[in-house]
């Protein structure tokens, strides 16, 4: 029975011309979504390795100089595109791309595409992510609404009863069609991407475990909309009321929760103006992290530290460069200053980060929105771990610089060079990118959420036996 | 005329009488209210807080100027009295000491529509380095939230009214079906399309003054003063109510074609996302394609300026350097001048400068010409038009942002030669300078009369092709048939 069930509705949905009309709209959007995302990606990653490459020659084509002074010159970390953007763009447009790396200070990304856009750009970018997460649900709901409330509407409700049939095998066979129809409309997604992955874009194994995940996910989310379409449905005496439902559901879902969320976060964490922070930060280098070491105290126990150590009575007779080497602990203390500062800062994004991902509890949106952009690398925990990597690498660029100074002159010899073979020993900068569990772990809550709405929406058709329907049949 | 105003007034008591009475309108009504309020409430302490934080910075700037006024007049008899004097009188100390502020201050609607004001930097401390090695470095932000957008009034009129609109008509005609008084309806002294139109009218009127309501509850709190920006107001509202009616205009044909509530309700919630999601997204992906507004090719021009420290790299810079300023340029280039060496890295600057001006300048020109592009879409793209508009009235906009830009590029020239006159007349550094220190001022353009008539007039245009659809439809002869 469950079976014919689930046939009758795969043939309604075949029979329903607006459906087909909804379904052809909506591949049209997925296929533009799917080549504008592919091209997108040739484009930007082009982009971002030609600047990386233009930049790295700039660094070694430049003149010999003092290694300090060629340390100021400075490099770059480009944000690499990840292949799989060209799914889920997430936040890509809204973190900069590049930041420049050079001695005293920690830089923040520079260059948001979304700077050169105009306010259209917050309606939203065509991704293949945005046709599955927002418009996908919607045609869920249009096609589910009536299931049951149009049924009792025109009386077949009550006949199927009447042959016996439980409500939990109705509401299964009806779930089988509708989740049929809706992975139905999921699949040429995933067969597409994972076509021009492995065709286009030589897929490692790594990236074919995240479109599988994905495409699991993004089953999960729509199975759990058909499950609640079908839900409210049932418990609707008119079709009218259950659309109207399940539409106010998808809005506060997709357009409310998660603007709201973000904005509270915003408002109840505000961050600091740069001007403040890196004032802050100057300051503590300069007195201090506790405020009781100022930098010329340091500077001069450092000295005595040393003169004791090689039994030297004056810094020239050291057997290194004194400056190199007090420049390279001043780099090292203020190492420590950004690192406090920039702990806090993160500290509070992740605070403001925090309302939204506690929301996905209630929206499962925000839990798909999260994972999938994880998945796809254009999240913000993997913009953070790109900051983390470039910064890094600013301190061992300076750290080798600021050694060669020590090791290769003498103090005050402010007229030794450094030249394109020590601007060679200084690596490029490479982003490694994280692992899939590294990537989806800060959003274990929304998995946690899609798992428990499933079970609730289960346990509720398990517990809503048909007599407990029948005062609405 | 008389018996149309009569129809009006027995449809609008009937109206209120059927709103009073359901409850569910009324909840969503209220609710709607409330979320207005609270948008009006997060733009006002966002727009307090840029503007405490502006504030801040000026406050803590102008301390510093203050101290350096002094310096300047220091007793250099004394040893901390010489510093203090060295510190405000050498001006190649000065160029790169002494700081100035460019603030972009929020205009007095900007708390209503934040627009672009959360993407870029709102103030920037300047002194006499490239302009870009200043600037370009990026801000403390949070991505997840930027591309969340705002939750502002302009959000609650553009995302949140047409929802409202489409909660309350929706069922404008099939109600009558479903209740079995449509036939009813049809026998009566007044044509059908009429009492729809009224209902319509009155229906708009409700929309209308909530708009009113919270627009002006707005303009209070974020303090807008009526003399001042009394046009602002005036348009702000007009746009608002005429993309009200265009989602009334919408509604008014989704119902002529009188299908079922559940038909209706899906249809009109098909039309928010076509207007909202889908048109803009796709119209999105021309923008992004475009090569050359691409940022990342300026990446070198964050980097520190330096330059070898030769007699021949000094004389090289000064030489292009005077090109430009032949006023200048000494009689005799041979004496090497009292401040040879710092003259020769500012001569350095100021060419550097001009030379990436012209790159940036450029590339923002290709900016505005993707932007105004984009902007041709507008007619079939309502929500982001309107957006634009509000934007535009709020000074948030791209446009006021490259204004800004501009104002702050003009302002670093004043800066440079705030200690650069000084520098190259190698003499101090006098009370008089300090006296003309340069004071950035910037007032963005809030009313784009061009622009917002386009904008007015696209909106218009759609909102009467869709009446005049949906007027014809409501025909009785046509309704029956149907």
């Amino acid at each position: 029975m469950i079976w014919i069930i689930a046939k009758k509705e795969l043939l309604s949905a075949w029979r329903n011309r607006t459906f087909l009309v909804a379904y052809s709209v909506f591949a049209c959007l997925l296929a533009t979504a799917a080549i504008s995302g592919y091209r997108m990606y040739r484009q930007q990653y082009q982009e971002r390795l030609h600047a990386a490459q233009e930049t790295r020659e700039q660094w070694l084509r430049q003149d010999s100089k003092h290694p300090h002074m060629a340390a100021h010159f400075g490099n770059f970390a480009f944000m690499p595109k990840t292949a799989l953007s060209m799914f889920d763009v997430g936040l890509d447009a809204f973190t900069g791309t590049t930041i420049y790396l050079e001695p005293h200070r920690q830089n923040d990304f520079s260059f948001k595409p979304a700077e050169v856009r105009n306010a259209s750009l917050r309606f939203g970018e065509l991704s293949m992510a945005l046709v599955l997460q927002v418009l996908l649900p919607v045609m869920i709901i249009f096609i589910a609404f009536a299931s049951f409330s149009g049924e009792r509407k025109g009386g077949t409700l009550k006949q199927l009863y009447a042959q016996g049939i439980s409500f939990s095998q109705l509401y299964t066979g009806k779930f089988i069609g509708y989740g049929m129809v809706a992975l139905v409309m999921l699949l040429p997604a995933v067969a597409m991407l994972l076509f021009v992955q492995l065709v286009f874009l030589e897929a490692t194994a790594g990236v074919i475990m995240r479109i599988a995940l994905l495409g699991l996910l993004y089953a999960l989310y729509l199975l759990l909309f058909v499950g609640v379409a079908l839900l409210v449905s049932a418990l609707c005496k008119e079709p009218k009321s259950a659309v109207l439902i399940l539409l106010a559901v998808w809005i506060a879902n997709v357009i409310l929760i998660p603007k709201w969320a973000a904005n509270a976060g915003d408002n109840l964490h505000p961050l600091p103006t740069k001007y403040d922070f890196t004032r802050a930060i100057k300051t503590a280098i300069a007195q201090g992290i506790d405020g009781h070491d100022p930098s010329g105290a340091r500077a001069e126990k450092l000295k005595k530290e040393l003169l004791a150590q090689y039994q030297v009575d004056s810094t020239s007779r050291l057997p290194f460069n004194y400056e190199g080497y007090i420049m390279q602990a001043g780099e090292e203390y203020s190492s420590l200053v950004y690192d406090k500062h920039f702990a806090q800062l993160e500290k509070t994004l992740d605070r403001q980060n925090q309302i939204s991902l506690w929301c996905s509890i209630i929206d499962p949106f925000l839990a798909v929105k999260g994972l999938s952009m994880s998945l796809s690398g254009t999240d913000y925990y993997t913009h953070l771990d790109f900051q983390t990597q470039a910064e890094r690498y600013r301190r061992d660029f300076v750290q080798h610089m600021n050694r060669d100074m020590q090791n290769h002159s003498k103090l005050g010899d402010w007229d030794y060079n450094a030249d394109r073979h020590v601007y060679e020993e200084v690596p490029p900068f490479k982003y490694r990118q994280r692992g899939i569990y590294e990537s989806v772990k800060p959003y274990m809550i929304g998995l946690g959420s899609l798992l428990s709405w499933s079970m609730l929406i289960l346990l509720s058709v398990v517990m809503l036996n048909r007599r407990a329907m029948q005062h609405i049949v | 005329m008389e018996s149309g105003m009569k129809l009006f007034r027995f449809i609008a008591r009937n109206e209120l009488q059927i709103l009073l009475r359901n409850r569910f309108q009324l909840l969503v009504l209220s609710l709607f209210v409330l979320i207005g309020v609270y948008s009006i409430y997060y733009g006002h302490t966002e727009i307090t807080r840029q503007s405490e934080r502006i504030s801040q910075v000026e406050d803590s700037i102008l301390n510093v100027q203050k101290a350096y006024r002094n310096f300047i007049q220091a007793d250099t008899a004394t040893a901390s009295g010489k510093k203090e004097y060295e510190q405000a009188a050498y001006p190649y100390v000065v160029r790169f000491q002494y700081n100035f502020v460019a603030a972009n201050k929020p205009a007095p609607v900007a708390a209503l529509a934040l627009g672009q004001r959360d993407l870029y930097p709102y103030y920037f401390v300047l002194n006499a380095q490239n302009l870009y090695t200043q600037t370009l470095k990026g801000e403390i932000y949070n991505p997840f939230k930027l591309s969340a957008g705002n939750f502002d009034l302009s959000f609650v009129m553009i995302y949140l009214m047409p929802l409202l609109i489409i909660g309350l008509c929706f069922d404008l005609v099939s109600f009558e079906k479903d209740t079995g008084t449509f036939t009813m309806l049809r026998i009566s002294n007044f044509s059908f399309r009429s009492t729809m139109m009224s209902r319509l009218l009155f229906r708009y009127l409700l929309v209308a003054a909530i708009i009113l309501v919270l627009s002006v509850t707005g303009f209070v709190v974020a303090g807008v003063s009526f003399s001042r920006s009394g046009l602002v107001m005036f348009n702000w509202l007009a746009v608002l109510l005429i993309y009200d009616a265009l989602w009334f205009a919408i509604l008014l044909f989704i119902n002529s074609f009188n299908k079922s509530t559940s038909f209706n309700a899906s249809a009109a919630i098909s039309a928010w996302i076509l207007l909202l999601i889908v048109i803009p997204s796709v119209l999105n992906l021309a923008g992004q394609r475009n090569k050359r507004t691409s940022a990342i090719p300026f990446a070198t021009l964050m980097r520190s300026r330096s330059m070898p420290g030769t007699d021949a790299a000094m004389n090289s810079a000064l030489r292009a350097f005077y090109d430009y300023y032949p006023a200048l340029k000494p009689q005799d280039t041979s004496v090497k001048s009292l401040f040879f060496k710092y003259q020769g890295y500012s001569a350095f600057l100021a060419v550097d400068q001009m030379r990436s001006a012209a790159q940036v300048d450029k590339f923002y020109r290709e900016v505005e010409r993707s932007a105004a592009r984009q902007e041709r879409m507008n007619l079939i793209n309502p929500a982001v038009n309107t957006q634009e508009m509000l934007n535009s009235l709020a000074a948030t906009d791209l446009k006021t942002e490259f204004d800004f830009k501009a104002a702050v590029k003009q302002f670093h020239g004043d800066i440079f030669w705030f200690s650069n006159t000084a520098l190259f007349a190698n003499r101090a550094m006098s009370a008089e300078d300090y006296a003309h220190s340069p004071v950035f001022h910037f007032t963005p353009q809030t009313f784009q009369q061009r622009r917002l008539a386009g904008g007015i007039l696209q909106l218009l245009l759609l909102a009467l092709l869709l009446s005049a659809g949906g007027y014809r439809n409501l025909g009785d002869k046509k309704i029956v048939n149907r």
